[in-house]
């Protein structure tokens, strides 16, 4: 395939200055050009005249051996489109059969059809079978896909019925808020959409949950795989519209972004290219709404909590940089006096969605580098706000042999507000 | 983009043996790619690229290659911006990033002893936590290491009080071709044993030697700092009144200019904003004990606005003192919003004669229609004066080279010299003899044979003639 995107003629514009070097997660463990920004920039420039370059092994691991982060592209002085460019040529490069294996069956694995269905039932089976084996550490139990097992610890549990085949509500609120699960919420951390559903309905604003809705498409997106996403994307946006909600929230940082993704995915299909970019500007972050709109402040516990906790909060790449960027939320944690919390340094935990499944032991050296700081102070929990960071806490801490949960905010917010339920009760 | 055309003096017994010595040597046309430019963003293709990680095995690798003889060029993080590490007669580009430990900070003594592969920005947070403080800080500190920045001799905004690279290298560990491992310097604030190998290697851009460990000293940690950002009409303003500071026995710790053209390229989000009809900028940092800041800065401001200052601003937080300087630094990439093609000379004259030099520019500009920019070390008088340009317009480029020509020949003539921190490498190799007479030239080249007989290090550095 010959490249005719603008994405790529802008590789051109890489001067080779070195500052992505200061940045790139993957570099500052490896040490190798290959791995940063500008090697990238470099190699694809001379793939432009030298095709065969693209069956070469070790050009196809350069091109893998990208996070996606965006920690260089929001770096990059001369402003060069690195992701857009890194994504553009993973189109052209085929993957390996090991992550064939695990994008296709990540696809049936999201897809409502009977195979989807049958799919999800053999891997709890399996899971059961191999989760003997595994400590049972905070809970947590297997984790998807079963391809990639090998030196894992941390496995989520699976759930054959995904979260939005039992969610039901009756709509109140005067406000058409629509809940985009992510595969994450849907499929294994129920937990999440739980409690975001539940807040909702707490606070007199039921969201809507389409059952028929698939993934966003953003490990399709990743792997260079534009048709499935495009279709998972146009799929997802029909869903949306048939409800045409006010809001769309999303308790996944990566989806989110994904959302925003579509309009350039769909940019030259007048139709559903249009309807992408309407959509992407409902697209809003869980947490944020609900502390925008002050829905949180009468129904937290506050200050007269006697919890003691020290959290470690991570801000997931897709809320730190690019189209999706918004503040860590601070005012969060505000209401309490007695919660410590220590806030993610500038860096990218490592997961990158199928980073971690191609390059595991890489991705854990990254996630290692944060570490010290877990030793240094006793965290309690983790909270993050997107699945792939949420998977890589939970298996980096494991690896480690460290024993804290990890979570997602609004599933720590939605405890504290049950515990004072129960409290209440008790009193009463 | 030139190639290597040189037939590959590599062959399979010699990277067999390479590979006995650091367990992995790099063949393949990606990797080769990869360490094929620096910051200067030319490429030369290498043969083959190694990492070593201690200090025998780049004995041996040195060892090999002079018995052998196939050119070696060292490499630190790549990002030198006159070719030092650049392979231009193919070789073995040797990487020294895995060699990254600080071995030792001496709390009492004041001395660090580090490894070259070590990252400036590490070694400055690392030293900064102790209470320490590491004054050299390149543009590029953030990713260049320790090594590069001694064998370039690197600089930075602080040289006007604080010095250089040089300053603070009290010793070395340096390889030699043919393998010996040679000590210079010492570990204490004197020492005049013997000839100051120590400065002769530090900016020696890989042409002596591979540097495999590094002495460096330190300074307590200044108590406070203050920056000032102060806009002028003009460039002349700005000029003169950096001398008049200086005259006033004032030294702060940094004064950095921006002319019209660089201001253009600060980010929108530039801390209290640009005014519009600025023309120049200066950034000056002071530090020391607190009273004696304020006492200086207010001095400072008195002078800035008897040279017509349009505004001054003093950073209220650190972090806004952070963004200014992280905005200076991004200014050289940043200039390539004019153009494609950048050349960038790092120039320095006396600094009193900065206005001078100033209006030389401005003449030539109008003169040729080219785009210039110049911004930098106004403090001491280190200049980065850049043309932007398209190097396929044959006119264009035509120009811009008698452009330079004319800017080094009216650069000595002020008394001033062709590099303050960037090096000679290859992009100014043509204009050493300018400024070098014959016969000195001459001993740095018995001294180059002295170390490296058979001219297998780095070889097409720094001298004239050796590449064509």
């Amino acid at each position: 395939m010959i490249h005719n995107n603008q994405e790529i003629s802008y590789a051109g514009k890489c001067i080779r200055c070195g500052l992505c070097m200061s940045v790139c997660p993957v570099y500052q463990v490896s040490l190798d050009e290959t791995d940063v920004a500008r090697g990238k920039m470099a190699l694809l420039e001379w793939e432009q005249s030298h095709a065969d370059i693209k069956k070469s092994k070790r050009f196809q691991q350069a091109i893998s051996r990208c996070l996606l982060c965006g920690a260089c592209t929001n770096i990059c002085p001369n402003q060069v489109t690195i992701n857009d460019c890194i994504q553009t040529a993973r189109q052209n490069v085929s993957l390996n059969v090991k992550e064939k294996l695990v994008m296709s069956s990540m696809y049936t694995f999201s897809s409502l059809s009977r195979s989807g269905y049958l799919f999800r039932k053999s891997g709890s089976i399996l899971q059961k079978c191999v989760g003997k084996k595994i400590p049972e550490l905070s809970g947590l139990n297997l984790r998807f896909p079963i391809t990639s097992l090998s030196g894992r610890k941390f496995i989520p549990k699976i759930n054959t019925e995904p979260f939005t085949n039992h969610y039901t509500f009756s709509p109140t609120s005067p406000q058409k808020i629509l809940y985009f699960t992510g595969c994450g919420a849907n499929y294994m951390f129920n937990q999440t959409a739980l409690a975001l559903t539940e807040i909702l309905k707490q606070i007199n604003h039921p969201a809507f949950v389409p059952e028929n809705q698939m993934c966003c498409g953003l490990p399709f997106y990743a792997a260079g795989d534009n048709q499935k996403a495009a279709t998972l994307a146009r799929h997802n946006i029909d869903i949306i519209d048939k409800i045409s909600p006010d809001i769309i929230l999303t308790t996944c940082a990566s989806c989110g972004a994904q959302i925003h993704q579509w309009k350039h995915l769909l940019k030259n299909d007048s139709d559903y290219g249009i309807r992408a970019k309407k959509i992407a500007n409902l697209q809003k972050d869980a947490t944020a709404f609900l502390l925008e709109n002050n829905y949180l402040k009468n129904s937290l516990p506050g200050r007269n909590s006697s919890m003691i906790e020290k959290i470690w909060y991570h801000h997931p790449c897709h809320m730190r940089w690019g189209e999706t960027r918004i503040p860590v939320p601070k005012e969060l944690f505000s209401p309490f006096d007695s919660v410590n919390v220590i806030y993610s340094d500038n860096q990218c935990c490592g997961n990158g969605g199928k980073f971690q499944i191609s390059h595991f032991d890489l991705s854990m050296k990254i996630f290692e580098k944060r570490l010290d700081l877990f030793r240094q102070h006793k965290i309690d929990r983790v909270l993050t706000s997107c699945t792939g960071c949420q998977l890589q806490f939970s298996e980096g801490l494991l690896q480690s042999n460290i024993s804290v949960s990890v979570m997602h905010p609004l599933e720590w917010i939605y405890q504290l507000l049950n515990d004072k339920k129960a409290n209440r009760t008790v009193k009463e | 983009m030139k190639k290597n055309n040189k037939p590959n003096t590599l062959n399979k017994t010699i990277l067999n043996e390479l590979k006995a010595i650091t367990g992995k040597v790099l063949t393949t046309e990606t990797d080769k790619q990869c360490y094929a430019y620096d910051a200067t963003n030319m490429q030369y293709l290498p043969d083959a690229i190694v990492f070593p990680e201690n200090e025998d095995q780049v004995s041996q690798i040195l060892k090999l290659a002079n018995d052998v003889e196939f050119p070696v060029v060292p490499r630190g993080a790549g990002s030198g911006l006159t070719g030092g590490a650049l392979a231009v007669k193919g070789g073995l580009v040797v990487v020294m990033t895995r060699m990254n430990q600080i071995i030792h900070i001496d709390m009492d003594n004041l001395v660090a002893d580090v490894q070259p592969g070590v990252v400036t920005g590490i070694f400055h947070q690392r030293v900064h936590h102790l209470g320490l403080f590491y004054p050299p800080d390149p543009s590029s500190s953030a990713y260049s290491t320790l090594g590069g920045n001694v064998a370039e001799c690197a600089g930075g905004p602080s040289a006007v009080k604080y010095g250089v690279t040089r300053d603070y290298v009290l010793g070395l560990n340096v390889v030699i071709p043919g393998g010996a491992i040679i000590q210079t310097g010492v570990r204490t604030a004197k020492g005049v044993v013997g000839y100051d190998l120590t400065r002769l290697i530090t900016g020696s851009e890989g042409t002596l030697g591979i540097i495999t460990r590094i002495t460096l000293r330190l300074l307590p940690k200044p108590k406070s700092a203050q920056t000032l950002t102060v806009f002028y009409p003009s460039m002349k303003y700005a000029a003169e009144n950096v001398s008049a500071i200086i005259r006033n026995g004032l030294i702060p710790k940094t004064i950095e200019y921006l002319d019209h053209a660089a201001l253009a390229c600060m980010p929108a989000d530039f801390p209290g904003g640009i005014p519009s009809e600025a023309k120049a900028m200066l950034i000056i940092e002071i530090d020391g004990i607190p009273e004696q800041i304020d006492t200086e800065s207010s001095q400072i401001m008195d002078l800035a606005y008897q040279h017509k200052a349009i505004s001054i601003k003093k950073a209220k937080t650190v972090t806004e003192s952070n963004a200014i300087w992280k905005a200076r630094k991004a200014i050289s990439p940043a200039l390539y919003k004019y153009a494609p093609d950048k050349i960038n000379e790092d120039i320095v004259v006396p600094r009193s004669l900065i206005p001078e030099f100033v209006n030389k520019v401005d003449e030539l500009r109008h003169a040729t229609g080219l785009t210039m920019i110049t911004f930098g070390h106004a403090g001491d008088g280190n200049i980065h004066f850049t043309v932007m340009l398209d190097k396929n317009n044959a006119d264009t480029k035509k120009k811009a080279d008698l452009v330079i020509e004319s800017i080094f020949d009216y650069t000595l003539s002020l008394g001033g010299t062709l590099s303050g921190e960037h090096g000679i490498g290859i992009s100014k190799a043509a204009y050493l003899e300018k400024e070098i007479d014959s016969q000195t030239l001459a001993l740095m080249r018995q001294i180059k044979h002295a170390f490296d007989p058979k001219g297998i290090l780095n070889p097409g550095k720094i001298f004239p003639g050796d590449i064509s």
